[in-house]
């Protein structure tokens, strides 16, 4: 990819944002199942979850979150909603978004897995236009290197 | 540990239930994605491959089932329309007036109509799942009845046709081996040098309305004559070269490696039992075909299989049949044949097509003859003759080679003549030879002036068989214009209204000279005057305000565009 001096810029003030807001908001990567990556920054979730056929390039969002004692052990609660563009050689284009909710467990010091359910729709356009809705469990592992967490 | 056994269970059972109620499931978003897209390929809206992609849904037909037979009963209904047209837009309405469409224009897709009106694409696929290139060719037809579609299928069959001679008659049989298409290896683009082009398609013809069926068998009747067919089945046509499917002309009439082709104009007899054909005509007979402005059929076959048609020297030829030994069908036997004289109609079978009439003129008299020629197993099978004569005007009798049947009854047939000066509607007794009721209408009734160039009677169309539409031009009111006037005649009310008129448009004068829709509107090219566009019109025939321009509406402006509606057996 060509560097040029608007990339440089834009990528400066990423870093800067990252570097003021790392001691106020939970900033955090990881790895998501089905050979993603994500950086989670506050209630905001980039990620990019691809493969050779489809890849995902999308944005979550975490509004709620809270503390939840099961058995005796500590989760985290939370619920939120998803929207992403789906790329393929196959498609026009396509969309997908939808809702979800799950528990996230600190496993290993700052190592947090997370298990949500979702109910997702999605429109794709091949030929013609194409659209159904189902259900998708999410998995992710975050490393938080920074934050309340 | 039991809420580890419960998240496992409940994931488990997602996979089950997403295939129980229809949504997909997916481990992770992606994978839920991927579902979707799958789903989406299941039904041909996406792509399989990127290049698949890019070279775009093909304007082929589809269709979803074993092609052994071309079975479309999942879709009788199709309709063939340009693929950039809408199809909500469509008219099976054009009774009378199917355009030939140039070749630009023969990428035509095939819908499905469903019971409840929606049209969709039929897909078409091998038991293997892949899916064949397939393309559509229609053979155009003018007037009336049917409509015949060849639908070709490249590589499907290999078809070898052979023909022999059986009993004195050319017999051309087919054979057909089923070509699996992994087997393929040649497209119709890529044909070497001396490969037979014929062994890689196949063609289907169907038909409207009437319920005939030709699948797999070559029926070229581009002329749009009329097919009958026999209380066993059989089916007879006369045997037209296509200058719009030449392939037809192709297999049935060049035949490779064979030095003898049936000659345009015979009469075919398609056995759809064992799908063969034969020649029934006589050898050498070029059956005649009628005056295009009359369309009515040179030939005839009652139910019995008896056939007669007109020929060029002079006689009428009747061909009796036999039974078969054991009754299922009927064997052609000899030739009969029936002079007639100086004016003529075609043979005319009765409404209940248990007899042939052969009317003419008893040479230059003014006698009418009326000849009814029987055979079937009542007669035992021998010919069974009744004639009688009649005196008839000259005026009923000069035109009758030129006349248009209107009904036949049994007893009794109405025509309509045109003479140099009126439109006459005789109504002829079957039995008795004579005229049972007449009926003109003089030129001079429309106002037309003989002194002025240009005025005149144009041409009618016979809207059914006791209701007429004639065109008739005349001097306009504004310099330089005429006027166009429609009107209704309706010959055995003794009654004529004028229905349109028009200074605006110049009709296109071709042939047919205007279509009648199903619910009456006249369907006419014209021109309009003042912009000079070329529209199709439909006008809305309104005996209480024909000027108004309210009852033109333009279905068309520029190419034309033409809609079928066929049924496929």
């Amino acid at each position: 990819m060509k560097i040029s001096k608007y990339n440089i810029c834009i990528t400066l003030f990423i870093l800067l944002c990252l570097v003021t807001a790392v001691k106020a908001v939970d900033i955090g990567l990881g790895w998501t199942l089905d050979t993603g990556i994500h950086a989670r920054i506050g209630m905001f979730e980039l990620q990019s979850v691809f493969g050779s056929d489809v890849s995902i390039y999308g944005l979550r969002l975490y509004p709620i979150n809270k503390e939840l004692s099961i058995m005796k052990k500590v989760f985290n609660f939370y619920s939120g909603i998803e929207t992403d563009y789906v790329y393929s050689d196959v498609l026009d284009w396509g969309y997908t978004a939808g809702v979800f909710t799950g528990l996230d467990k600190a496993i290993f010091k700052n190592l947090h897995l997370s298990l949500d359910l979702g109910v997702f729709f999605s429109a794709v356009k091949g030929f013609e236009e194409f659209s159904d809705w189902g259900v998708a469990i999410n998995t992710k592992l975050t490393w938080y290197i920074g934050g309340k967490k | 540990m039991k809420n580890k056994v419960l998240i496992i269970f409940t994931i488990t059972s997602l996979f089950f239930v997403s295939h129980i109620y229809s949504f997909q499931f997916g481990v992770g978003t992606r994978g839920f994605v991927k579902k979707v897209i799958e789903k989406g390929q299941e039904e041909g809206k996406i792509g399989k491959t990127k290049e698949e992609k890019e070279k775009g849904k093909p304007n082929t037909i589809n269709y979803t089932g074993k092609l052994d037979k071309l079975d479309l009963s999942q879709a009788k209904y199709l309709f063939l329309a340009p693929k950039s047209t809408s199809t909500t837009s469509h008219s099976p309405a054009f009774k009378g007036t199917i355009y030939k469409a140039d070749m630009a224009q023969t990428e035509k897709t095939v819908f499905k109509m469903k019971e409840n009106g929606d049209i969709e694409e039929v897909n078409l696929y091998d038991e293997q799942g892949n899916r064949f290139d397939v393309n559509v060719y229609y053979i155009v037809k003018l007037s009336t009845e049917f409509i015949s579609v060849a639908l070709e299928i490249k590589g499907v069959w290999i078809v070898t046709t052979t023909t022999q001679v059986v009993n004195g008659s050319t017999q051309v049989v087919t054979t057909e081996q089923y070509f699996p298409v992994s087997q393929w290896q040649t497209s119709i683009s890529t044909m070497g040098w001396g490969m037979d082009y014929s062994q890689y398609q196949k063609q289907y013809l169907v038909r409207l309305k009437d319920g005939a069926v030709f699948e797999g068998r070559y029926l070229p009747n581009d002329g749009n004559k009329k097919i009958y067919q026999d209380m066993y089945g059989n089916y007879y046509y006369i045997a037209t070269r296509s200058n719009s499917v030449w392939w037809l002309d192709y297999n049935y009439y060049s035949l490779p490696g064979s030095e003898i082709v049936i000659p345009e104009g015979s009469l075919l007899k398609l056995n759809t039992k064992d799908m063969s054909v034969q020649v029934v005509s006589a050898q050498g007979d070029i059956i005649s075909q009628a005056p295009e402005y009359t369309n009515d059929s040179p030939f005839v076959v009652d139910k019995y299989g008896n056939i007669a048609y007109l020929t060029y020297s002079g006689v009428y030829k009747y061909r009796k049949t036999t039974a078969t030994v054991d009754g299922s069908n009927i064997e052609h036997k000899g030739f009969y044949t029936y002079p007639y004289g100086y004016s003529y109609l075609p043979p005319i079978v009765d409404i209940n097509r248990d007899g042939i009439y052969l009317i003419d003129r008893v040479e230059w008299s003014d006698l009418l003859r009326v000849r009814k020629v029987r055979c079937n197993a009542d007669t035992l099978y021998e010919i069974e003759e009744s004639s009688s004569t009649g005196s008839v005007s000259w005026e009923v009798l000069n035109s009758l080679s030129y006349s248009k049947i209107l009904s036949i009854g049994d007893k009794e047939i109405s025509l309509l003549e045109t003479t140099s000066g009126k439109i006459i509607f005789p109504t002829i007794d079957l039995v008795k030879a004579t005229t049972s009721y007449y009926y003109e209408v003089n030129y001079s009734t429309f106002g037309i002036d003989y002194n002025n160039f240009g005025s005149g009677f144009l041409g009618y169309e016979v809207v059914s068989s006791t209701e007429v539409y004639v065109l008739i031009k005349t001097q306009g009111q504004q310099s330089g214009r005429y006027r166009y006037t429609f009107y209704a005649i309706y010959p055995k009310k003794e009654r004529i209204e004028k229905v349109f008129y028009t200074e605006k448009y110049e009709p296109s004068q071709g042939w047919p000279l205007f279509s009648v829709d199903e619910n009456g509107n006249i369907i006419i090219t014209a021109t309009d005057l003042d912009t000079g566009t070329k529209n199709v019109l439909k006008i809305t025939p309104n005996p209480a305000d024909p000027g108004n321009p309210n009852n033109i509406s333009i279905l068309q402006q520029g190419t034309v565009q033409i809609y079928y509606l066929v049924r496929v057996y």
